[in-house]
């Protein structure tokens, strides 16, 4: 079983450091703008210690604990934030996925724990939703530091399996979700793309922010296998003998066409839909993203 | 479908690969797992009908043009038995004569009598007979598998039979209401002369559709005609091209373990003679054997030889008053290289001599005998000594040496009679031509009436000029060697001639050209002594019945090369006429009202370019359907 810290890497926190997740729209009540920790300067109420990480700033440990435990441990301070943040994590039978390196759901992972780490840190609260064809599991949003490792827990716990529903799941969890906040969907989106646009128009007529990370694998996108070949259905078990010399280039129109849908009604449903492979190491993927965030922003 | 080579029938499994691969393709395909197929579905739904059917033409095309072409090996055809043949029985003449044996002409003509064969059955009858008589069921049966058994035991023959007595016979089955087929080569000197017989007409089936160049050693023998003790004879043969062009190659004789090889160049159509430098001088019989191989007929690419340079034979003449022996002992040679030693006495002194010691005797004048002497002559020849007998022109009519000949009257033309016929057949003449006599005149002969004697000289009157009876063993002149009789005492051939007469007499084995089913009689010193050593196999010889010097009879020579019996070696070879493959021409053929049947029992539809069409097509139809 992954360990909670096999999603959260080293270089990847190394990267985000500098790099915030800002909310685009407005939130009720308040502007979007930094939800970096005014600490520095404040006086905000010390709330807890918490064991280090690799990442942390240094000048956050607490020596004295170190002093009188040989161990590093951060001083945690309540902060007030704007934002509610929540990462859909789709654990479909789909997402056990593995083309080349890494499945989807190993990927998915990563990103999610990334960006609760990013939210974390900010001082934003983040929860996390798994679901395949209903919701597996729902944490809600924390802005505590501790609520980190909750989140990298249950990423660890991730089993996928079970049929896909990606419009039924989501709508549902816009029925859930009370407050406005931003919504991250982290999956491969193997649903009927009506459905799947119109649970996301659903978020946005609730007013929330949503952010679509569509997952996929070279291999799915280019049908790239060597002659005829029989392929099983990850989520139905179903068998289809197909030759790609054959059939290879329709599918990859297909293909195309079902992304450019997808890409076109979440531009018109105003959701940010970043298309993201697994053959590009997420940290560079969410970078990138992050970076054209900002800079539209 | 008829296969010419059915053995290779099992090679068209193999067209079942493309099928075989096709399977274990499938079965072996590689298994992945995906995400969703949900797409997939979508696209093959367009798809999969124009693939599905792509797939399964391509097999179908693969298999096809691989089946096609794996049939051609066997080399099928479609054939129709009893196509283009006349209804009723019908006998099949087969060429066996060793000119089949050229190419492919036997297998052939094999092949096409048994299509033949097969067309028999209930209704319609068939026999087999075969030109050198080794077949010769002259029963018709309607169940032909025992022919067709026969028929594939037989070989080409060493033979030169030409299709008359093998047609006559094949007529004479069924009453003449036989259809007879000739399978032939169409070698001009196999077919009857004359026009065919309307009544009976004979189809023939032509097997010598193929350009033949032979070359065959056509005779072997002494350099010249009387070899004699004590002087070194070499070998002398003949080549003989039947072919329209130069034919170069290695002519080789071997005798007594002595090889010698030569390369000749042989002009076309025409006989090469070649003196070997290999000498013969020790007495005695010498089997040769020359070869010159060129061609696909080796048959007639070997000839043998026995070259007999002769030991000396006792010789006994018989003088008259009227006639002396001083020419003939002088053309028989006093000195030692002559072949017979000499014993010269007048007819008185007959009765005083013992006849036995002697080879042979000559008389001078036979019609001055008295008849005791005459008496004394006949039970010599009965105990095996050879008599030459010259009749003189004092011969009575009357006068008769039972049962070979008598004397009718004298004959003294007013000019003079010269030479008619020669039977160079005779062991005596052999070494004769006609030409060799063309200015000898006859002036005065004995008129004989032959009984048990056969002519083998014959004047231009008619008359009898020589006579070979006894089986060889009495030869009589119906002249005498006098000059005044005949000019044939001056002229170069009265040695040999006189020579060849006493050595045929005495047994001495002159015929150098004995053929292939010719009957071998020699004498023999012992009768018991039946043991036959052939070219390949033994046999047993028999000895013919008779007082005085065995002899011996054997009659299977049916392979040629040297056969011993009794003692002596003697050469059996083909008959070099029938080395000359060439063919009568069409027009001669129409002209004789010969009919040449087409079709052979069987109508057949070669099916291998229908066949390389089928593959070329299923390739071409692969490569469009690929190319969509």
């Amino acid at each position: 079983m992954p360990s909670p810290t096999d999603f959260l890497r080293p270089e990847a926190v190394a990267k985000l450091r500098g790099i915030d997740l800002r909310a685009r729209l407005v939130v009720e009540g308040f502007l979007a703008g930094l939800h970096r920790s005014p600490y520095k300067g404040f006086s905000v109420e010390f709330t807890e210690h918490r064991q280090y990480i690799p990442g942390d700033e240094l000048k956050r440990v607490d020596w004295k604990v170190y002093g009188r435990t040989d161990r590093f441990y951060i001083r945690e301070y309540e902060e007030e934030t704007n934002l509610r943040a929540w990462l859909v994590l789709d654990a479909s039978g789909s997402m056990a996925y593995t083309g080349s390196g890494m499945s989807k759901l190993e990927y998915a992972n990563c990103l999610a724990a990334s960006l609760a780490y990013l939210l974390l840190h900010q001082k934003d609260s983040a929860g996390l939703v798994t679901f395949s064809d209903r919701i597996d599991r729902y944490l809600p949003p924390r802005s505590t530091p501790a609520h980190l490792h909750a989140v990298l827990r249950e990423l660890a716990r991730v089993k996928p399996g079970g049929d896909t529903d990606v419009g039924g799941t989501l709508d549902a969890l816009a029925e859930r979700i009370k407050r406005r906040g931003l919504v991250i969907v982290i999956s491969d989106l193997w649903d009927d793309e009506a459905r799947v646009l119109r649970a996301l128009r659903h978020f946005r007529h609730r007013r929330h922010e949503v952010i679509v990370f569509h997952v996929t694998d070279p291999v799915e996108c280019d049908l790239a296998f060597r002659g005829p070949v029989v392929l099983r259905d990850l989520e139905t078990g179903r068998e289809l003998t197909v030759d790609p010399r054959v059939i290879g280039a329709d599918y990859r129109k297909s293909w195309q066409r079902r992304c450019a849908a997808l890409e076109r009604g979440c531009a018109e449903a105003l959701v940010d839909y970043c298309r993201v492979s697994t053959a590009t190491p997420f940290d560079r993927a969410l970078f990138r993203y992050l970076e054209r965030r900002r800079r539209l922003a | 479908m008829n296969f010419a080579a059915p053995a290779l029938l099992p090679l068209a499994l193999l067209a079942a690969v493309p099928l075989l691969i096709h399977i274990f393709s499938r079965t072996r395909l590689r298994r992945h797992d995906f995400p969703s197929l949900r797409l997939l579905d979508a696209v093959r739904r367009e798809r999969f009908s124009y693939v599905r059917l792509k797939e399964i033409l391509l097999l179908i095309l693969r298999t096809l043009a691989l089946l096609a072409l794996l049939l051609v090996p066997p080399r099928p055809a479609l054939l129709a038995r009893g196509a283009g043949l006349p209804p009723g029985d019908f006998v099949v003449v087969l060429d066996d004569s060793y000119s089949m044996g050229w190419g492919t002409r036997w297998a052939r003509a094999r092949d096409a009598a048994r299509r033949l064969l097969e067309s028999a059955g209930p209704g319609r009858r068939a026999g087999l007979v075969t030109t050198s008589g080794s077949v010769l069921d002259t029963a018709l049966v309607d169940r032909p598998a025992a022919l067709i058994r026969r028929l594939d035991s037989l070989e080409v023959s060493s033979t030169a039979a030409r299709l008359d007595s093998a047609l006559a016979l094949a007529r004479r089955v069924g009453g003449g209401k036989v259809t007879v087929f000739a399978i032939t080569d169409l070698q001009a000197r196999a077919l009857p002369p004359g026009r065919a017989d309307t009544l009976a007409p004979v189809r023939l089936v032509d097997v010598g559709a193929d350009r033949a160049a032979n070359v065959a050693v056509a005779d072997v023998g002494p350099e010249n005609r009387l070899p004699v003790p004590g002087r070194a004879v070499r070998i002398r043969a003949a080549f003989a091209n039947h072919s329209d062009r130069p034919i170069t190659g290695f002519a080789v004789v071997e005798v007594g373990g002595r090889v010698e090889e030569t390369a000749l160049e042989l002009p076309p159509r025409a006989v090469t003679a070649h003196i070997f430098s290999l000498a013969l001088d020790a007495p005695g019989a010498h089997p040769v054997r020359v070869d010159f191989r060129s061609d696909s007929l080796s048959s007639d690419d070997t000839r043998w030889a026995v070259v007999t340079i002769p030991e000396r034979l006792r010789l006994l003449v018989v003088e008259t008053p009227a006639a002396p022996a001083a020419l003939v002992a002088a053309a028989l040679g006093p000195d030692s290289a002559s072949l017979f030693s000499l014993t010269v006495a007048p007819a008185g002194a007959l009765g005083r001599l013992d006849l036995r010691r002697f080879d042979c005797v000559l008389v001078t004048d036979a019609g001055a005998l008295a008849p005791a002497d005459i008496d004394r002559l006949e039970l010599a020849l009965q105990t095996g000594t050879g008599l030459l007998l010259m009749l003189g022109p004092d011969t009575k009519p009357g006068f008769a040496l039972a049962p070979w000949f008598a004397v009718t009257g004298l004959a003294r033309p007013a000019g003079f009679n010269t030479l008619a016929g020669l039977d160079t057949l005779a062991p005596a003449l052999e070494i004769f031509r006609p030409a060799d006599f063309a200015s000898v005149r006859f002036f005065a002969h004995a008129v004989t009436r032959p009984i048990d004697a056969r002519p083998i000289a014959t004047l231009s009157d008619g008359a009898p000029l020589m006579l070979e009876g006894a089986l060889g063993r009495l030869i009589v002149w119906t002249f005498t060697a006098a000059p005044e009789n005949t000019d044939l005492v001056y002229r170069a051939a009265f040695v040999p001639l006189l020579h060849r007469c006493l050595s045929a007499v005495a047994g001495a084995d002159l015929r150098r050209d004995r053929l292939v089913g010719d009957t071998l009689r020699v004498f023999s010193d012992d009768p018991s002594a039946l043991a036959v050593q052939g070219p390949t196999r033994r046999g047993v010889a028999r000895a013919l019945s008779g007082s005085g010097r065995a002899r011996l009879e054997y009659a299977d020579t049916d392979e040629p090369g040297i056969y011993t019996l009794g003692g002596r070696a003697v050469a059996v070879n083909l008959d070099p006429a029938e080395a000359d493959l060439e063919r009568i021409a069409p027009a001669d053929l129409a002209a004789r009202g010969h009919v040449v049947q087409k079709e052979v029992g069987e109508r057949a539809l070669d099916l291998i370019p229908v066949l390389l069409y089928i593959a070329a097509a299923a390739f071409a139809a692969e490569m469009l359907l690929l190319a969509l």
